[in-house]
């Protein structure tokens, strides 16, 4: 039987987008096709039942929806040009722009804090302005400059709260700069992004994403897939914001996975039962209270000793894992952690709540049959921080 | 399959575009591609569990969709007949593999057999191929002659089919086997998409509106599931339009060819040709020309099964019960299962066409005129739905006169109904492209649609379909909106045409007549002016109607919704063989494989320790069964014996305490239970 999610509880907010979406194209051959969205998601809801596939299906409808009102919007830009309205972004466009913020950032809507919300959404669309501004020379065309409000908007962090000036914050920056080549800008951030902390790169990078919409427009084709492939994920649009990686970083489990559920404390050390005949081990782990270390730092070591009695050591480092929780919308922009590099990609919540485990795998081989494993916690942890062994798998070889 | 698909995605472009529609075109593919990829991608990490074939093929489908839809809206394109040819030729090609998935079903193996009968042996008897079936591309072994096939005096074993089907595919069989003998019916099939442009076309049909239809009707239900099966009707389909092309060119041996191909693919389309050689017979030549077209196939038949008239007889043609033309001709529209509406909503508007007869285009008029005979002896049978076949078998070659009906009314309807419709029939394609078998349904009153649903929700959304092979109320609700539709759209249509006719009236005031000055004359109190007819559509009217065509999907999303918050209430009555029963033990009844099994009244048999379970309402209800030796069924704690019926059915009430979901479990005994009706 069909499981009720926030998604599912939303639905009538998402329908009410989609409509805002034809609103958005009135005037052009395709609303009837974008109002086509609601019986299909109806048709989603009433058909399937897997939770996933079906929050899958409402991505995919509503991102199609979307991605033809604003293509045809931007189409209809010269319709569209109100005497005195500013910088030549015509009312669709702020109206998919508004669209587009409230489906990633505010479901579900009852985390949303509005004053907050209401000032990331003036930022975007004051943004949506000053790009277009910029952009005056170039040709006509506004759907570049709304994916880079789209993605400033949705790695956005609240908290802090001060970060929902963000976009606002770029908007100035756009409209001072809009003489200085933007790429030169683009570039600085990219930079800062390299060096600053996981959590830091995400919002670099979407700033140098906005300073690079004139030079992306140049691969549009390329770019709007990527774009509606991205804007589909938006049930989860707490993953697109802070672990879209993932889809690199994930390695699923594929052999004989044991629930171990073991947290250490500082030194503390656990023993694995290790099955017969297996060389190759995989730990999946992830820390509790870590989130403030920062990626590289040791919190413990995997020890595999064979029947020989040789013992093949690993370091565990944050980078291998992080802290469970530190994807979490309220502690996502103070943690220092890195996504793991081996993700078992488990996604929790909903919406802009999204969040994926910190977990991590790690591997480890032995020359010979392993004969014990060993979780050893690091002795320089935290007072109040552990390190919990999830599970283990021993891949069929 | 892939490489397939990858042909078609770069052919169709080529074909059908140039310029810079081409380059777009491409560009959306690839778009598209890196759409699917990154939505691949995402699912991995996401554990979406999709079944990955119906993924792929409903991708495929949606990525030839992209080169069609440039073809129906670019602007730079090439497109001709001939063009319109090679695409269907294309897509049906790679439906072929598809439709192949499963071994041929129905007719089809039997029309195999014969070719190959023709082709390894040079006759018809087919005693020898039913003993080596191992060999045989039909893949079943199962096979056996069907009831009826005739056998001749020294034990030959004929098929009952008419022999012209494997004559034309024999040469395909020859060469490449059971895909050789698909593609001769692909290539009828293509053939068939370029005659409906060409007859479109000289019907007055925009360039246009062609080029949006054709997809939906070369590629759309029922001429794609047709074209790659070997069943006669769409060679027939392609003869028939040939014929009325013919007639309305006057150009007789064209006619006369198709005609008589047309009755040598089925006796049953004699019904067609008569009607279209009445229209055209004017000399006594022309007189002899047709009493052969018509003797010649009977001939064959007579020689080859004894009887003239194959299978059939002349008591086929005279009236039945008028319950039996009601259960027909709206089944043929309405029928889940059956129907053109949910089996072909597209060809719905030709419905909607036939009440506007008189302005309809002459071709459409010729074609349907023509069918009437056919029709009238189609649907008081009690196979109208087609028996164990695709869907809308009977009627799929009237479906080129259909589809100018259709190109009329498609000009008239809006933007939303026109994308409900294309969206139903995309839908369609997917599901009969993915699943080939479940084109055939064993009849049982529900279709696909009921069925998953039902299974899902464990609720009787099938109740929801109107059934006229088991008929029920929402075929009774279905039917009256049909005849309130149709008398909308005559009343609509005869007012708007007098409307059109009467220049510039628009609602009932009087007006005064207009002088040479161009000031009105003024009239005085006794004199009446020009009366403008109070009864054409005023503007304000056709505007609200306009809107309202162009939230079409939300009206369809409001009908979902409906049946969707109904659908899981329960149902008055309760078939107790429908998915919606979870059956824990016992047996359908008739068996599953029983030939002609819409005859029968259905049920589920119940022995000791077999259970139902599915939602009741609270209350009496009554229920139909049928025991030889009598049966102890518990419901909820309460005992209720049925006694024996013996072959007759009986009734029993019982009382339920509450609503919700209720196990039914025989105790001892067994019977038939048929269905439970709350009271």
């Amino acid at each position: 039987m069909l499981t009720t999610t926030p998604i599912d509880a939303h639905l009538p907010l998402v329908i009410a987008l989609v409509l805002a979406c034809a609103w958005a194209a009135r005037g052009t051959r395709w609303p009837a096709i974008i109002q086509c969205a609601v019986p299909l998601l109806i048709a989603a809801m009433m058909t399937i039942a897997d939770e996933r596939t079906r929050l899958m299906a409402y991505g995919i409808i509503v991102a199609a929806a979307f991605a033809v009102a604003a293509a045809a919007s931007a189409h209809e830009t010269e319709r569209w040009r109100l005497a005195g309205w500013p910088g030549g972004v015509s009312p669709p466009m702020v109206v998919l722009a508004i669209i587009g913020v409230v489906l990633l950032r505010w479901i579900p809507l009852g985390d949303v804090h509005v004053v907050k919300e209401l000032i990331v959404v003036i930022g975007s669309l004051a943004l949506l302005f000053a790009i277009r501004r910029r952009d005056a020379a170039e040709p006509a065309g506004g759907t570049p400059a709304l994916l880079g409000v789209l993605v400033l908007a949705a790695v956005t962090p609240i908290p802090p709260g001060k970060m929902a000036l963000l976009p606002l914050t770029v908007a100035v920056l756009v409209f001072v700069t809009r003489r200085v080549p933007q790429v030169a800008i683009a570039a600085f951030f990219l930079i800062c992004a390299f060096f600053a902390r996981y959590s830091l790169a995400t919002v670099y990078i979407a700033v140098a994403i906005v300073f690079l919409m004139p030079m992306l427009n140049r691969v549009k084709p390329l770019i709007y897939a990527a774009s509606v492939a991205i804007f589909a994920l938006w049930p989860w649009s707490g993953i697109i914001a802070r672990a879209l990686p993932i889809v690199r970083n994930y390695e699923a489990a594929g052999g004989d996975v044991r629930p171990v559920g073991v947290a250490l404390a500082s030194s503390e050390a656990s023993a694995i039962d290790v099955l017969p005949h297996v060389r190759h081990a995989v730990v999946s782990m992830s820390g509790g209270q870590m989130a403030r270390l920062r990626g590289g730092r040791v919190v413990g070591t995997i020890e595999a000793t064979d029947a020989r009695g040789r013992m093949t050591t690993r370091p565990i480092t944050i980078g291998d894992v992080a802290d469970f929780g530190f994807a979490r919308r309220e502690q996502f922009f103070a943690s220092r952690n890195p996504l793991p590099r081996f993700s078992p990609g488990e996604i929790r919540g909903y919406g802009a709540n999204a969040w994926v485990w910190g977990g991590g795998r790690t591997a480890i081989s032995s020359a010979a049959e392993m004969k014990t494993l060993r979780v050893v916690a690091a002795p320089n942890l935290p007072h109040d921080a552990h390190l919990q062994i999830d599970s283990v798998e021993f891949p069929a070889r | 399959m892939t490489l397939l698909f990858i042909v078609a995605a770069i052919g169709i472009p080529l074909v059908a575009l140039r310029g810079r529609s081409l380059r777009r075109c491409f560009e959306s593919q690839l778009g598209a591609l890196i759409v699917f990829a990154g939505l691949a991608a995402f699912g991995r990490v996401l554990r979406i569990d999709v079944d990955p074939y119906l993924t792929f093929v409903a991708a495929g489908v949606l990525f030839l969709a992209i080169p069609l839809g440039f073809l129906a809206f670019a602007d730079e394109i090439r497109w001709s007949a001939n063009r319109a040819f090679v695409i269907a030729a294309i897509g049906y090609a790679l439906m072929i593999p598809l439709q192949l998935r499963t071994p041929i079903d129905g007719d089809e193996p039997y029309y195999l057999l014969m070719t190959e009968s023709l082709v390894r042996d040079h006759d018809l008897d087919l005693t020898n191929q039913y003993r080596d079936l191992a060999h045989s591309d039909t893949g079943r072994p199962d096979l056996l002659p069907q009831p009826g096939d005739p056998r001749g005096p020294h034990g030959e074993q004929y098929s009952r089919h008419e022999p012209f089907l494997p004559i034309l595919v024999t040469p395909g069989y020859a060469l490449g086997g059971l895909p050789g003998a698909l593609a001769v019916i692909a290539l009828f099939g293509a053939l068939l998409a370029r005659s409906t442009i060409r007859f479109l076309e000289d019907e007055g049909i925009s360039d246009a509106t062609i080029r949006v239809l054709f997809p939906l009707i070369a590629f759309g239900p029922p001429i794609v599931f047709y074209a790659t099966r070997i069943w006669p009707e769409v060679p027939a389909a392609f003869c028939f339009l040939e014929a009325v092309r013919g007639i309305r060119q006057r150009r007789p041996p064209r006619w006369i060819a198709a005609i008589f191909a047309l009755v040598l693919l089925k006796i049953r389309f004699g019904l067609l040709a008569v009607v279209l050689l009445i229209r055209v017979l004017r000399t006594k030549r022309q007189l002899a020309i047709a009493a052969a077209v018509v003797a010649v196939p009977l001939v064959i038949a007579w020689l080859i099964s004894g009887n003239a008239m194959n299978t059939h007889s002349i008591r086929e043609l005279l009236p039945s019960g008028a319950i039996f033309y009601w259960l027909g001709l709206f089944g043929l529209i309405l029928d889940g299962a059956a129907g053109i509406v949910f089996q072909a909503p597209l060809y719905a508007l030709a419905i909607l066409a036939l009440p506007r007869w008189r302005s309809m285009p002459d071709g459409f008029r010729l074609g349907m005129s023509a069918s009437l005979l056919y029709i009238l002896y189609l649907i008081p049978r009690s196979e109208w739905h087609g028996g164990w076949s695709p869907p809308l078998r009977y009627i799929v070659v009237l479906m080129p006169i259909l589809a100018l009906g259709v190109a009329v009314m498609w000009e008239r309807i809006g933007a939303g109904t026109r994308a409900v419709i294309a969206m139903w029939t995309l839908m369609l394609v997917i599901h009969g492209a993915a699943f080939p078998w479940r084109l055939f349904h064993l009849a049982t009153g529900e279709n696909f649609i009921g069925e998953s649903l039902s299974t899902i929700w464990q609720s009787d959304f099938s109740r929801l379909m109107p059934s006229f092979i088991r008929p029920n109320f929402a075929a009774v609700v279905g039917s009256v909106l049909l005849v309130a539709a149709m008398l909308t759209t005559v009343i609509l249509s005869r007012r708007s045409r007098e409307s059109r006719s009467d220049g510039t009236a628009q609602d009932g005031r009087r007006t005064p007549p207009m002088l040479a000055s161009g000031k009105p004359a003024a009239l005085p109190g006794s004199k009446e002016g020009v009366l403008r007819p109070s009864f054409g559509v005023p503007r304000f009217a056709l505007q609200r109607l306009r809107r309202l065509r162009m939230t079409a999907p939300l009206l369809f999303a409001a009908l979902l919704l409906a049946a969707f918050t109904y659908g899981r209430r329960p149902a008055d009555r309760v078939e107790f063989e429908d998915t919606h029963v979870a059956h824990n033990g016992g047996e359908m009844f008739p068996a599953e494989w029983t030939v002609a099994r819409f005859l029968y009244q259905g049920g589920w048999i119940v022995h000791r320790g077999d259970s139902l379970s599915f939602l009741a309402k609270a209350g009496r209800s009554t229920v139909r069964y049928q025991s030889q030796t009598g049966a102890t069924i518990e419901v909820r704690g309460q005992a209720f014996v049925f006694p024996p019926t013996g072959s007759n059915y009986g009734y029993l009430p019982i009382n339920l305490a509450t609503t919700g979901r209720t196990t039914l479990r025989c105790v001892d005994g067994s019977a038939n239970l048929d269905w439970m009706r709350h009271e």
